[in-house]
C-alpha cells in the first residue's frame, strides 16, 4: 500500500471501529501446531456491545463461554461456571482481549504495535508487532485481514513465539443491530 | 555407651521408613517380562483431549495433545481454549527439549512435574521386576522410581502408580473405551495439591 492508502484505510477502519456499537458475529478458529497432519476446529459466536460487554462462545468441540463485563469475566465451562476476578488476573485479562478485541479494530488505534500495511487482490492486510516484551512473549505478530473492501476484520491470525498460530474466521456478521443486556450471561 | 545410643536410632529411623507398596509386600514376587502401554503408542496417532488441570485451587482448562512423533519421541502440547499454547514439550528416553513454555508457567518446578508425570503416561513399556498376582500389579523399578501397573479382568493396563522408594507420588488411571481407545485418564499427585483430568473429545 502507499503512504497515501495506509493513511486513508487506517483513518476509515478507526473510524468505522468507532462507530461500532454492536457486534454479532459467528467464527470458526483453527489452531495450527506443526506436529499435527491437521488443525484442531472450534466454532461458535461472538458478541459485543461497546463500551464494556463482550461474549465469546464456544459450541464445538465443547461449549465453553467466556464473558467480559463490569469489569468481571466468567467463564461457562460445559455448564460450570466460575468468576475470574481481574484484579488478580491482569495478564489473563490482557491477553484475552488483544485476542478477542481484535476484531472491532481497537487494536489499530492502540499505541502497543508497529504496524505495517499490505494488500493482494482481494484483500487488505495489517501486520501489528507487539513493541513491548510483555506482549511478544505471547504473540509474535497479529495479522488482521479485511476481505474485499470490508472495513471490519474478516480474519485474524494470530502468530505466537513459536511459528504455530491460531486463525480465526468470521462470518455473518452483523453490526448495530440490537443485542440486549440479557444476552450477556450463562 | 553413646555409640549404642547412635546405632539405635538409626535402627529406629530405618524401621520407621518401610519400603513403600500399596498393598502387602509379601504379594510381591520376583518376575522378569514386560508390560506394554498401550496408550499413546500408535505413531503418529493423533486423539485431542480437553483438559481440566486442579493446582491449589485454581482451575486451568485447555486442549491436550500427545502424539508418538518417533520410535522414542512423544510431543506434548496443551493450549488454552482460546488456542495459545501453554507449553509444547518433547519427551523421549533420555532427554526432553523444553519447544515453548508461556512465561508464566516457566519455572523448573512446574516442568519437571509435567516431564515426569508426561513421561510416565507415554512410556511405551514398562520392565516389570516383581508381580502380585493377588491384585493383578505389576512392579517397574527404573531410575530409582517404582511404577506399579494395575491390569483388570480383561487384561487391560487400567493404572500407573508412581513412587519412590518410601512414599507414593502420582497415580495416572485410565479409562479406555470398549475397542481399547483412550477416553479419559487422570493424573492425581498425592504430595502436591494438582490433579489433572483429561476427555477425549472428536477431532
Amino acid at each position: 500500500m502507499s503512504s497515501a492508502e495506509i493513511t486513508s484505510f487506517k483513518q476509515t477502519v478507526i473510524a468505522e471501529a468507532q462507530k461500532i456499537k454492536t457486534l454479532k458475529t459467528d467464527f470458526v478458529q483453527y489452531k495450527h501446531l506443526e506436529f499435527l497432519s491437521k488443525e484442531i476446529t472450534s466454532s461458535g459466536s461472538m458478541l459485543l456491545k461497546n463500551p464494556d460487554k463482550l461474549l465469546w462462545k464456544y459450541n464445538t468441540p465443547i461449549q465453553y463461554g467466556i464473558l467480559f463485563k463490569d469489569n468481571k469475566v466468567l467463564v461457562n465451562d460445559q455448564g460450570k461456571k466460575n468468576k475470574v476476578d481481574l484484579g488478580n488476573n491482569k495478564k489473563f485479562e490482557r491477553i484475552n482481549k488483544m485476542i478477542i478485541g481484535s476484531i472491532s479494530g481497537d487494536l489499530f488505534a492502540a499505541n502497543d504495535f508497529t504496524i505495517t500495511f499490505h494488500k493482494n487482490r482481494n484483500q487488505r492486510i495489517a501486520k501489528l508487532s507487539p513493541k513491548t516484551k510483555d506482549l511478544s512473549a505471547y504473540i509474535q505478530t497479529i495479522i488482521l485481514y479485511f476481505n474485499d473492501q470490508q472495513l471490519t476484520v474478516s480474519e485474524v491470525q494470530l502468530i505466537e513465539p513459536s511459528k504455530d498460530y491460531t486463525k480465526i474466521v468470521f462470518k455473518n456478521k452483523q453490526i448495530n443491530q440490537p443485542i440486549s443486556d440479557a444476552s450477556f450471561s450463562f | 555407651m553413646r555409640h549404642l545410643v547412635f546405632s539405635l536410632l538409626i535402627l529406629l529411623l530405618l524401621a520407621g521408613c518401610k519400603v513403600y507398596y500399596p498393598t502387602s509386600k509379601q504379594h510381591y514376587n520376583a518376575i522378569d517380562t514386560a508390560i506394554q502401554n498401550p496408550y499413546f503408542s500408535g505413531l503418529n496417532e493423533e486423539r485431542l483431549y480437553r483438559a481440566t488441570i486442579h493446582f491449589y485451587g485454581k482451575e486451568l482448562t485447555g486442549m491436550f495433545v500427545a502424539k508418538r512423533i518417533s520410535q522414542d519421541e512423544h510431543r506434548i502440547v496443551l493450549t488454552s481454549d482460546l488456542g495459545n499454547t501453554l507449553f509444547d514439550i518433547t519427551i523421549s528416553k533420555d532427554h526432553h527439549l523444553v519447544n515453548y513454555v508461556m512465561q508464566d508457567l516457566n519455572r523448573k518446578i512446574i516442568l519437571n512435574t509435567l516431564i515426569r508425570d508426561f513421561s510416565a503416561l507415554t512410556k511405551p513399556d514398562y520392565h516389570i521386576d516383581y508381580q502380585n498376582l493377588t491384585h493383578h500389579q505389576f512392579l517397574s523399578i527404573h531410575a530409582g522410581r517404582r511404577y506399579f501397573l494395575t491390569i483388570d479382568d480383561q487384561g487391560i493396563l487400567s493404572s500407573i502408580e508412581i513412587a519412590s522408594r518410601y512414599k507414593t507420588k502420582f497415580e495416572i488411571q485410565f479409562k479406555p473405551d470398549s475397542l481399547g481407545k483412550l477416553d479419559r485418564f487422570q493424573i492425581k499427585h498425592h504430595g502436591i495439591k494438582l490433579n489433572m483430568d483429561f476427555e477425549n473429545i472428536p477431532f
